[in-house]
């Protein structure tokens, strides 16, 4: 479904993916793990079109969107939740919603969409009027999450859906990116937390320093004696 | 129980029903009152007044227009009078040596307005923040320097005399039969209009969005650059729509007619209001559109003074309106109105469920 191919991004000199080369395939959960600066974030940059790619190649669904601004590739279907949840603080959480629908004109889909993410986020229901930066951090994770569901994307990058929340709150993120899978959103995980990360994925990759140090089934690498030592903490 | 939980719903519905009907039967009354009242002002008041009442419509229609900018895309523009200029130099000349009839000269002003609002949109795609505000303010100074020194077509320092009053229908405006008053009237109910249809619309969500987080509204897919030249070009139209009010208004106008000043005021409004409420525009130019005039009559109840102890009134107004940013920006930087959101929510009274049900 999505393919990376020798993929080059730069930030001026700096040289922040090199040579990286990534698939995800139809009904996953793949994730990415690494330590900070190891070029996660800047991957889905460069997937979504917001950072150039300076060579390699990028297919969606057979197709380059490599070039593209992002405007086109999310109407593709490719949805991100970006890091640090940026949910827009001052509009409420239905308006927030309204915007993810943006690019779809049927009203009784877009219908469909909020039912779908009221029903995994009960609690985005009922906080419906209040404003988005008034809700708790979790919640407006939620919200991140759910405002890329709109779209009603076909692959869903997720940047870091744990940072910063409660042991209890970061369990039931997790589940709820597996019931997304069931109801089949292709899901690419950007997480540090690697042992969460690693229990719900299908296949992982290990990103260091820009380089794709390895990349296996997420079984075997959370059995890996290097990602134990360096992070899963053991 | 059943029967209990139905009945619990339809009062609850009602309930929901009874404040919006509430809110609209106050509102449109309110609002219709209002204008009733509006429209008989210029009957009872002195020229005086009206003369300043005009004035305040007239930054009415420009801080209305500043705010598609700096409200709701969340970009500050230095140089909108630039928009302004434009829009007052083209009926002038159109009306004057093209001879052109009063409304045609209007539209194609208007035109012309939206263009150069396009241009600005383009000229500033790529750069944000400060380069921003100073590439608004050179295109000011480039408009005002293109007007002062094009002699073949604006006449130069000279100006551009005699520019024939606005008309109806051949009825022309004066002071005195309240045109010019109407006119702006109509004009800032019209901004308000077009405000209120733009926010309510998708195109409205997808600019405040832009405003409060680009790169999340790219994420929803939203082309942040279309809805950028989509407000400047209205800007640009609504602000030249007020030159071409101006000018006739004035009779006569040069390059001296639009100054920096102008855009700073402008800019103070919205800042002073509210920035992206259209009630903060409204207030903001109520209160910093009269405040020359109201600082001249502080300063002359003490004019029994020898003049050189007196200070003037037009140099002393920026002082004020830089105290009124500073002031603004330590205590309330959203805007007298602004950013009500920032308070906790809470449930609208009749819809608390401890309360409701019972
Ligand atoms: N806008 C930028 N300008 C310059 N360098 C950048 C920029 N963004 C990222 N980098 C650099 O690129 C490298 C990869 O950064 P990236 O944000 O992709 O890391 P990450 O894996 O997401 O880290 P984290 O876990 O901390 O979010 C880092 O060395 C970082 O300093
Ligand atoms: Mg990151």
């Amino acid at each position: 479904m999505l393919e990376l191919q020798n993929v080059n991004t730069f930030y001026g000199s700096i040289h922040a993916l090199k040579d990286e080369s990534i698939t995800v395939k139809e009904g996953e959960i793949v994730t990415l793990i690494g330590s900070n600066g190891a070029g996660k974030t800047t991957t889905l940059s460069s997937i979504i079109g917001t950072k150039r790619i300076k060579s390699g190649s990028i297919k969606f669904m057979g197709e380059e969107i490599s070039g593209r601004s992002p405007h086109e590739i999310v109407k593709r279907g490719i949805a991100l939740s970006p890091e640090g949840r940026l949910v827009f603080p001052d509009l409420s959480v239905e308006e927030n919603l309204r915007i993810g629908a943006y690019l779809r004109k049927d009203k009784s889909e877009i219908r469909k969409s909020y039912e779908r993410v009221y029903g995994l986020f009960p609690r985005l229901a009922e906080r419906k009027g209040q404003p988005a930066g008034t809700l708790s951090g979790g919640e407006q994770q939620m919200l991140a999450i759910g405002r890329a569901m709109m779209n009603d994307p076909k692959l869903l990058m997720l940047d870091e859906p744990s940072l910063g929340l409660a042991p209890n709150l970061v369990i039931m993120i997790f589940e709820l990116i597996r019931e997304i899978r069931k109801s089949g959103v292709t899901i690419l995980l950007i997480e540090q937390n690697a042992n969460m990360a690693l229990h719900i994925a299908d296949r992982g990759y290990v990103l260091e320093t820009g380089y794709v140090k390895l990349s296996d089934s997420a079984a075997n690498l959370s059995k890996n004696d290097a990602v134990r030592k360096a992070y899963l903490g053991g | 129980m059943k029967n209990r939980k139905e009945k619990n719903r339809t009062e609850n519905v009602s309930v929901r029903l009874g404040m919006l009907f509430r809110k609209k039967k106050a509102a449109v009354p309110a609002f219709l009152l209002l204008i009733v009242l509006l429209c008989l002002l210029p009957q009872v008041t002195s020229l005086y007044i009206q003369r300043n009442l005009i004035m305040v419509g007239f930054y009415m229609v420009l801080g209305f227009s500043l705010n598609f900018v700096t409200g709701y895309i969340g970009e500050v523009s230095l140089g909108h009078a630039a928009f302004y200029a434009i829009g007052a130099f083209s009926v002038s000349l159109l009306t004057t040596d093209a001879g052109m009839g009063y409304w045609p000269a209007v539209v194609l002003s208007v035109l012309l307005c939206g263009l150069f609002g396009l241009l600005l949109a383009f000229a500033t795609m790529r750069v944000s923040g400060t380069y921003l505000a100073i590439l608004t303010l050179a295109f000011f100074y480039l408009v005002m320097n293109i007007i002062q020194n094009w002699e073949g077509l604006t006449h130069g320092v000279v100006g551009i005399y005699d520019i024939p009053a606005a008309n109806i229908f051949g009825f022309a405006f004066t002071m005195k039969n309240g045109g010019y008053y109407y006119c702006i009237l109509a004009y800032v109910l019209f901004s308000i209009l077009i405000t209120r249809l733009l926010i309510g619309s998708r195109f409205g969500r997808a600019m405040k969005a832009v405003r409060e987080d680009p790169l999340a509204a790219t994420m929803a897919g939203i082309n942040n650059q279309t809805f950028r030249v989509i407000a400047y070009v209205l800007a640009g139209m609504l602000a030249g729509l007020a030159g071409t009010l101006y000018a006739p208004f004035c009779g006569y106008i040069n390059y001296l007619t639009f100054t920096y000043n102008m855009c700073l005021m402008i800019l103070v409004i919205i800042i002073t209001g509210g920035r992206g409420t259209m009630k903060g525009v409204i207030v903001g130019s109520l209160i910093i559109a009269p405040l020359g005039e109201v600082l001249r009559g502080l300063i002359s109840l003490f004019d029994s003074l020898p003049a050189e102890y007196l200070p003037d009134p037009e140099q002393w107004r920026f002082v004020i309106y830089g105290l009124i940013m500073v002031v603004m920006m330590r205590l309330r930087p959203q805007g007298i109105l602004g950013g009500k959101s920032r308070l906790d929510y809470r449930m609208p009274a009749g819809l608390d469920k401890k309360e409701g049900n019972g």
